[in-house]
């Protein structure tokens, strides 16, 4: 685990709105290391999908990426034609996309959607190769073979879930990009398939970016984690470090806010403040965190913290000093 | 602000043993099997399940908007659902239903100001609009949305989440009501802001000695919204498998369903890379059809063969009642890892 599989890099995006540009992703530096499961965890509205989007140039209409490189094995995914940014897409990339399960078309079987993307993908496979192949990888999800002459609405929303995974995985990519994969989905359900997925990464080293709201979801199965907040990362580092001991004082008031069986009452704080505006012009100046920060000082009103390394972690907090 | 005005031992509603089935053209759904229930003055009764497991359904029998297949609903000695038309709408604003989605519930074309005012124009009739204003400013401060003044003039759009939920809790007390049914009202609401849709609904039942019906599918929100002396309800495919005071369920779940709950409640101090554990989330996945066993059976680490066979038994352990035919050998048994 020490390559960079995907390399990004001062990204900026944004979205254009009526009331101006909403910077859903602003000049975030980012590796993503050959086969780990790397966390990005974010509250609604801080951007986090939007990344996603940023990195795989699939968006609405009104979404234009600004700035910066995303480098995926030294091609710069911003750069790349359609056509073969497509291809990387569909193969050696995969997308799994938030409440996917209902991206599937209800007229089709799970078998016709497997036909349908394996054939759109791998032209060269006969129809027994993809069958094999869809078996393949529903048994990968835990799912009986069977599935594959049911329709969508005779699968329950967890196993409608395991298809899609299946589904993107039948296409073979290293690196898999999951928005928000489990949320709607029973915590037990949730779990079990947070569990498969950590068991492909370690059988087969598929690299993972899973982004979630739920820090507490990914422990014992990232091996990093990414903190976003207001559309930048403010913190990066193992997620036990990050969990035992967070430096920035966003990540420390997001772990206090948390409701655990292994927390009194007392020990439970909510985030004082909402989050922040990204639309250009009334983000916070400074640091993007300072109007909720307990930590505020002068500097941080002015003056954006940048990113500091220390030793494995990053950091973007005018508390540290590199 | 008026308080309620019941005593503690009063039984403001009870449930005896009350079924719900939906009936469709080919089948009949047993939503919610015999279950009792006594809702009392300042008390938090915790009702946790997963998607199908009839909470929702119990929260709705509760707020009267199912009415029972079978089965009796009192409120204060007399059966709503046995009452005329106008008397029936008079019991039913006493219990206020907090949907899920605090997203759906607000006209995005009212304005803050407007959501509450309305509200209170209907139940608070003769108010001068300076003392509509007045009440709407104090119901903004009690939700914590602060400063009242600022957000008057707002749109929903412009409320976070969290924000929305309190706002929709306050609406819901508007009519002054002795239940306050609350359905998942955190599961839409981002972590750092569930806590202060907790305290709020804490602060109703100390304050306003209100009876609060906590329906969610988060274990740990029970801990931190529940007293000593609040109860749980763990429900599990239309039946309550498990039921006693939360903080005795939480500190040793007997019922095998209730212990793999807990082990998976969210935690900082969960090791989530458990082999064993992710084995148990694996079997769980299984589904099978069920015959007239347990309806936990198939699911479930301690099955034995009667089990598959026999309906289990109401088997009472202390103050606990568990639907469980090997409820005596279980308690303090952990989930099976080993």
């Amino acid at each position: 685990m020490s390559e960079p599989i995907l390399l990004i890099e001062n990204l900026t995006a944004d979205y254009l709105v009526r009331e101006g540009l909403i910077r859903a992703v602003d000049n975030v530096s980012l590796e993503v290391r050959q086969g780990e499961l790397l966390g990005i965890i974010g509250e609604s509205g801080s951007g986090k999908t939007t990344l996603l989007q940023a990195i795989t140039r699939v968006g609405p209409l009104n979404f234009i990426v600004r700035s910066g490189r995303v480098l995926y094995r030294n091609v710069d995914l911003l750069k790349l034609p359609d056509v073969e940014l497509r291809r990387l897409l569909g193969t050696r990339i995969g997308f799994v996309f938030q409440a996917a399960q209902n991206s599937l078309n209800p007229f089709y079987r799970v078998r016709d959607h497997f036909y349908e993307t394996l054939s759109s993908h791998y032209p060269d496979l006969d129809k027994v190769e993809m069958e094999n192949r869809a078996i393949q990888y529903l048994e990968l999800m835990h799912l009986n073979p069977n599935v594959l002459n049911l329709y969508p609405h005779q699968l329950s929303g967890g196993m409608k879930q395991r298809v899609v995974i299946a589904l993107v995985l039948s296409t073979q990519p290293e690196l898999v990009l999951l928005d928000e994969p489990v949320s709607a989905l029973d915590l037990i359900t949730q779990r079990s398939i947070v569990a498969n997925l950590k068991e492909i990464n370690t059988k087969y080293g598929t690299t993972m970016v899973y982004v979630t709201h739920d820090v507490e979801s990914l422990i014992g199965l990232a091996h990093r984690i990414a903190i976003y907040y207001g559309g930048k990362i403010v913190e990066v580092g193992s997620i036990e470090q990050v969990l035992k001991d967070p430096l920035h004082p966003y990540t420390k008031a997001l772990i206090d806010s948390l409701i655990t069986t292994d927390k009194s009452s007392e020990e439970v704080k909510s985030i004082p403040g909402n989050p922040p505006s990204l639309l250009v012009g009334h983000k916070p100046q400074g640091c993007v965190f300072h109007p909720r920060c307990p930590y505020v000082k002068d500097i941080c009103k002015r003056v954006e913290p940048p990113m500091l390394k220390l030793g494995d972690r990053h950091v973007a907090c005018h508390l540290y000093k590199g | 602000m008026s308080h309620a005005t019941s005593t503690r031992d009063e039984v403001i509603e009870s449930l005896n043993e009350v079924s719900v089935v939906f009936k469709t053209r080919r089948r009949s759904v047993e939503a919610l099997g015999k279950t009792s229930l006594e809702l009392r003055p300042r008390q938090i009764i915790n009702i946790v399940g997963e998607s199908g497991s009839g909470k929702t359904t119990l929260g709705r029998v509760v707020a009267l908007l199912q009415k029972p297949t079978s089965g009796k609903v009192l409120y204060k000695g007399v059966d709503p659902w046995m009452e005329p038309p106008k008397r029936f709408m008079e019991i039913k604003k006493k219990i206020q239903y907090v949907y899920q989605d605090p997203y759906a519930a607000l006209n995005p074309v009212k304005t803050v100001y407007e959501t509450l005012a309305s509200v209170v124009k209907m139940y608070e009739k003769g108010l001068s609009r300076n003392q509509v204003k007045e009440r709407v400013i104090e119901l903004l401060e009690l939700a914590n949305i602060t400063p009242p003044e600022y957000f008057l003039n707002k749109y929903p759009h412009h409320l976070s989440g969290g924000m929305r939920q309190r706002l929709c809790i306050v609406r819901a007390i508007i009519p002054n009501p002795e239940v306050l049914v609350a359905d998942e009202p955190i599961s839409m609401v981002d972590v750092s802001m569930k806590a202060s849709i907790l305290n709020l609904l804490r602060s109703l039942r100390s304050q306003m000695g209100m009876n609060i019906l906590y329906i969610t599918h988060e274990l740990s929100s029970v801990k931190y919204i529940s007293d000593p002396q609040d109860k749980l309800l763990v429900m599990y495919k239309g039946h309550v498998v498990e039921e006693g005071l939360a903080s005795e369920i939480l500190a040793k779940p007997i019922h095998p369903y209730s212990k793999i709950l807990l082990s998976i409640a969210p935690s900082l101090s969960r090791r989530g890379d458990d082999e064993k554990l992710r084995k148990i989330l694996l079997l769980s996945t299984r589904s099978r059809i069920q015959g007239k066993g347990c309806v936990f059976a198939d699911r479930c680490p301690f099955a034995i063969e009667k089990c598959f066979t026999e309906p289990p038994p109401i088997v009472q352990i202390n103050h606990r009642r568990v639907l469980c035919h090997r409820a005596s050998e279980l308690v303090g048994e952990d989930v099976p890892v080993g």
